[in-house]
């Protein structure tokens, strides 16, 4: 095997796509014969729920990484990787296909003339404004905040909290989901009684974490990236792109 | 170094080293010649990561470079200081340090500064690529960084 200390690609590098062999319970990736892989999900027969990457070079300090792009078939519910199973890779906040959480930040914390806290945080889009009365599809899926001081009092890290749609520039944190809009008293508002301390940051929180990584259309193209830092002991998958066209 | 000029096919997985990194104060340092994997614990850090410091850089290279971090949340929760932090580079050799142009800086996806997941040992990931060394446009002065991915489970 080269081991190149240092190498300059002034040409383009070419890897040729590999199929990996499958059975109805496992796929299997052979790094020896190949970086890029490829699998129509057409031919798969069931929920295959072991993911083994085999000939994974090892040794002390070593990185390994390879691509897998999937292809999805006729038959999405029935004939699929099960991920969920897949317990030897990991993905970002354990969700199977979804981009990592993006934060944003919390202009202000004030409260508003009813007494509940309100986050200003311009450009939020929780909610589209047309939703207001029945709640946007974001509004039914919680979010977290995080902080560089102290979060105001009435919001904990690590703790799911769902919004008021008000306006693009701020929204009100609910305890309790929120069905409806503002003003209907389906969410459970928090008293306001300070601001914290610190740079306040709020990012929303994917609770369907088995969710299945694949595009459901059929023929529909995914390519992942999986990274061994542990000779293959654990993999972490990121998504390169979804539904790719 | 080798440079293969021509295009080249591979067949077999792509293995990288990891390279040489420590943690300590508020000071991340990177062998960046060691590897292009580096892997940290942060809790050895006392507070934010306010210096950015990179040893065995040369300057002398003929274009980009890319390495990736994999970094563990402390029990006490970290963050880098973007805002602030400016890449600290050291020349081989153990020459005089440099800070380099005073705007070398580095930019985010979008103009967001990465956070990293605040849980005790969340595993975060993230990607910085060089600016193009040689080149006296803007991108001799930018850092990219990306978050490939934050608390993996």
């Amino acid at each position: 095997m080269a081991s190149l200390n240092g190498i300059t690609w002034s040409g383009k590098p070419k890897f040729q796509i590999r199929n990996p062999s499958y059975n109805s319970t496992n796929i299997y990736i052979d790094l020896a014969v190949g970086h890029v892989w490829r699998i129509d999900c057409a031919n798969i027969s069931g929920a295959i729920g072991n993911f083994t990457v085999q000939n994974v070079p090892s040794g002390t300090g070593i990185v390994s990484s390879f691509l897998l792009g999937l292809i999805q078939g006729p038959n999405p519910s029935t004939n699929y990787l099960n991920w969920l199973a897949m317990t030897n890779v990991k993905w970002a906040g354990g969700i199977r296909g979804i981009q990592p959480y993006q934060k944003h930040l919390v202009d202000a914390v004030v409260q508003d003339g009813s007494g509940e806290l309100q986050i200003t945080s311009n450009g939020h889009y929780l909610a589209a404004p047309v939703s207001e009365t029945v709640g946007g599809p974001n509004s039914i899926l919680p979010i977290r905040f995080t902080t560089t001081g102290t979060l105001p009092t009435g919001i904990s890290l690590n703790t799911n909290y769902w919004s008021y749609y008000s306006s693009n520039m701020y929204f009100f944190p609910s305890t309790t989901v929120v069905t409806s809009g503002e003003g209907s008293g389906s969410g459970t508002p928090i008293t306001y009684v300070n601001g914290g301390t610190g740079t306040h940051y709020w990012h929303m929180y994917h609770h369907e974490k088995h969710q299945n990584i694949q595009t459901a259309t059929d023929n529909a193209v995914d390519y992942l990236s999986f990274t061994t830092w542990d000779n293959g002991t654990t993999w972490y998958g990121t998504v390169v792109g979804r539904d790719i066209k | 170094m080798a440079d293969l000029q021509r295009p080249v096919t591979i067949n077999s997985a792509i293995i990288g080293k990891k390279g040489t990194a420590t943690c300590t104060g508020t000071t991340l340092t990177i062998d960046i010649i060691s590897g292009t994997y580096f892997e940290l614990d942060l809790q050895n850090l006392s507070g934010d990561i306010s210096t950015f410091r990179m040893e065995n850089y040369s300057a002398g290279f003929p274009g980009g470079q890319s390495y990736t971090l994999k970094l563990i949340q402390s029990s006490t929760p970290r963050q880098f200081t973007w805002s602030s932090l400016i890449p600290q580079l050291f020349f081989a050799g153990g020459s005089a340090a440099t800070t380099g142009p005073p705007n070398w800086h580095f930019v985010h996806i979008g103009g967001e500064h990465p956070y990293l997941s605040q849980e005790n040992n969340a595993v975060n990931i993230m990607s910085i690529i060089s600016p193009v060394t040689g080149d006296n446009s803007l991108r001799d002065v930018a850092w990219l960084v990306a978050m490939v991915g934050t608390d993996f489970q």
